[in-house]
């Protein structure tokens, strides 16, 4: 019982801590002059990052499986990847752009596990046989981490076509590596409303002269293809994982159940989108385009199978 | 390295022109995603059912705008999307197409990248993003600054030239090489693989009978015999299912058992190349004595119910006005005994006596019965192979490759580069060798 209030103390906080990271954030990006928003809204980060680390543990301890068996619990170890995966790329990147478009996300899913789901549905109930494996645990944090880091890489590729709404862009830093793009429109305003927020130090040393750096889309667009190509990868593993477990519990190592077939999907369309890198007729905005795809496509794959209530991936939801 | 989709005939060769299209990239992007959302039609229709189903579920009506209808479904197979002769010649050419871009495009540009080649003239520096001009520095400071960073440097009088990650490089090839060799093992499976499914009451022998897939030089091996020792499940204390065991032994051509084991969910046996998995249950009949006379078995009728829980139903007494039926909604061994109206009468224990229409009947046990999937597959070793490749290339090819030239002219020194993935560090990198070779 005590372990229960814990948890849900712990789960309230994180929501509640993740509204205030979101709204220092946005402040910190209106009013770049204010100093030390951005480490209060990674402290808090950081803090809700532990409380839902405790949550997930206290879950694992009590009820002894990997805590990853229903909607509830995948969906706060969804939100404790997507905080894991923004402090991690908010440390190597010094941005504070990842931050107001990843905290919301990872509220809005902390708020439908806590508030809308019932408790019934918020209870662990015992595994079912075919999830009684080590596999699990595998197989699912990795999907899980996949689908964080994915979603984020495809924010940043949306936020990147909100903000070159309207505009010609030609990029650089294509995946060829040629490097020889210049920029046709070089978008001045928005560099100077953001420039100081891409956090890579700026300042010319004085021994230096005559460098040519890339802007501040370059860097968002350069941010997405990494963090994408980072999710990839990861992907790939979670759906061998799940093949090789597949074809231990079911007698087949694909089966095109409508999960598997999403997955599939969300694999091709971003193999499409990091071989669209490296063509020049798809330069600009159209990789942005299919990595904004991916986004719903990661959710359709992760939320809209499951409530299709077919196939054999229906577990943890209402029968 | 761009190649225009050409879609006028301006070679006669019609296979040079298929070649070129195949290796295209903008061709193989359009293939990864009409893949894709063909993959997603079987996802919203109901796959492998009969047709009597779609008959009734996509009706035909007279709105024009109708497409969704069963005669168009069966036309266009979107009853069975995965295996209609468009959907894998889709794959086929996939497969082409990965194949000749990595013999057509990949290899050669990986024998350019083993060109290196230095650059004179600071001019030619202009068209790198963040390349720099350092002041105040030396040619064999810059060098150790590369190595510090991991670079592979190589010098030629006052040019330097220096590359790091090669590897994320090659790694492309072989993840095109592991998916080509994906497909080969699964479409070994699909035409050299078997697979057949047995109802066994605990007790009995089983066959190979009831193939339900098989491919054109499958195998099946008829002398291959085997015996349900005991099935039974094991329940959580809230009475959801925790687990079906079957108990299984492999038998020779006299009978002998060759082998014994307890299968269950995520535990297959394994047994010369076939794996035999537990995948359904059934419980056939209750066995049952009379006024301590016969033994009756009784035969159950399983019946969904609304609610999607499974009942098995059997009949007890047959006379009119005195019909019974016993219900049974598990293993845990309790039964309801329902009158003709359809009204509880009385739960039962099964291994207990009770009297019933004045006669004592005692409920010996039920007998249940295994449903198992016995599998061959010999693609899945090359399968399993190609997903180790495939994760290892993969996550190789997540390594940038980086170039970085540096020259020296008029006590100038020039250092730029290029790198195909992580442009934001590379850049960074530039600046942090810039000022640490200047800053000693």
């Amino acid at each position: 019982m005590n372990l229960e209030i814990m948890q849900n103390s712990l789960v309230n906080f994180a929501f509640g801590g993740l509204l205030i990271a979101m709204l220092v954030y946005w402040i910190s990006l209106a009013f770049p002059g204010i100093g030390g928003l951005n480490r209060l809204a990674t402290l808090i980060t950081l803090l809700v990052n532990i409380a839902l680390t405790l949550t997930l543990s206290s879950r694992w301890f009590a009820n002894g499986y990997f805590p990853l068996s229903n909607l509830y619990e995948s969906l706060l170890f969804l939100a404790w990847g997507l905080t894991f995966v923004h402090l991690f790329i908010e440390n190597k990147t010094k941005s504070r752009l990842i931050g107001a478009t990843a905290i919301p996300v990872a509220m809005f899913v902390t708020a439908f596990a806590s508030l809308a789901l019932p408790l019934e549905m918020q209870k662990a109930s015992p595994l079912v046989p075919a999830l009684k494996s080590n596999w699990l645990m595998m197989h699912v944090s990795i999907m899980m981490l996949s689908y964080a880091i994915l979603i984020l890489g495809s924010l940043l590729s949306i936020l990147f076509l909100i903000i070159t709404k309207g505009k010609d862009i030609n990029l650089k830093g294509s995946s060829i590596g040629t490097g020889s793009y210049k920029v046709k429109n070089t978008d001045a305003k928005s560099t100077l409303i953001f420039s100081s927020q891409v956090g890579i130090v700026q300042e010319q040393s004085n021994m230096l002269i005559n460098s040519t750096r890339m802007n501040l889309l370059e860097s968002i667009d350069n941010l997405s293809y990494r963090t994408i190509g980072l999710g990839f990868p990861l992907l790939t593993i979670g759906i061998i994982a799940g093949a090789v477990w597949a074809n231990e519990a079911w007698g087949s190592y694909w089966s095109w159940d409508p999960k598997e077939t999403w997955a599939l999907i969300t694999w091709l369309i971003f193999a499409a989108y990091l071989h669209s890198r490296i063509t020049k007729s798809w330069q600009g905005k159209k990789p942005a385009i299919l990595a904004s795809l991916g986004f719903l496509v990661v959710w359709i794959c992760y939320l809209g199978v499951n409530f299709l209530g077919k196939g054999l991936h229906s577990y943890g939801w209402l029968a | 390295m761009k190649r225009q989709l050409n879609l006028r005939f301006n070679r006669k060769d019609i296979r040079w022109y298929l070649l070129r299209l195949f290796s295209n990239l903008q061709f193989s992007i359009i293939l990864l995603l009409l893949i894709a959302i063909f993959s997603t039609i079987g996802t919203v229709i109901e796959q492998n059912k009969e047709s009597s189903f779609y008959q009734t579920q996509y009706t035909l009506s007279n709105e024009y705008y109708n497409i969704l209808n069963w005669k168009n479904i069966e036309l266009f197979g979107f009853n069975h999307v995965y295996t209609t002769w468009w959907f894998l010649s889709l794959l086929f050419i996939f497969s082409l197409s990965l194949f000749t871009c990595s013999i057509s495009r990949q290899i050669p540009s990986l024998q350019n990248a083993r060109r290196w080649h230095f650059y004179k003239n600071p001019n030619q520096f202009k068209k790198f993003t963040g390349s720099q001009e350092i002041k105040t520095t030396q040619l064999n400071l810059l060098a150790s600054c590369l190595q510090n960073y991991n670079y592979h440097i190589f010098q030629q009088g006052k040019s330097i030239y220096g590359y790091k990650g090669l590897l994320g490089r090659l790694a492309p090839i072989f993840v095109h090489g592991s998916i080509i060799l994906l497909l080969t093992g699964s479409v070994l499976g699909l035409v050299s693989g078997f697979s057949a499914q047995e109802m066994v009451p605990s007790g009995e022998l089983f066959r190979l009978q009831n193939i339900i897939s098989s491919g054109k030089f499958s195998y099946i091996p008829q002398e291959f015999s085997a015996r349900v020792n005991d099935f039974n499940i094991e329940y959580n204390p809230n009475k959801s299912i925790s687990q079906f065991f079957s108990d299984i032994s492999i038998l020779n051509s006299e009978g002998k058992e060759l082998k014994r084991s307890t299968i269950y969910v995520n535990k297959p046996l394994e047994f010369h190349g076939l794996t035999i998995y537990q995948t359904d249950w059934d419980i056939i009949a209750i066995r049952v004595r009379i006024n301590n006379g016969n033994i009756l078995q009784i035969p159950l009728k399983s019946v969904l119910l609304p609610n999607n829980n499974k009942i098995w139903i059997g009949v007890l007494f047959q006379e009119k006005e005195s019909q019974l039926s016993v219900v049974l909604s598990d293993l845990q061994g309790q039964a309801t005994i329902y009158n003709k109206n359809g009204k509880n009468i009385l739960s039962i224990n099964i291994g207990e006596k009770y009297i019933i229409n004045n006669s004592t009947i005692t409920f010996l046990n039920t007998i249940a019965s295994t449903g198992l999937q016995i599998k061959n597959d010999p693609g899945i070793p090359i399968v399993y192979a190609s997903f180790f490749f495939l994760i290892t290339s993969i996550s190789v090819s997540y390594i940038s490759y980086s170039q970085i030239w540096i020259v020296e002219k008029n006590r100038h020194f020039y250092i730029g580069g290029v790198t195909n993935r992580a442009q934001l560090m590379f850049e960074e990198e530039l600046l942090k060798i810039s000022k640490m070779s200047s800053s000693i």
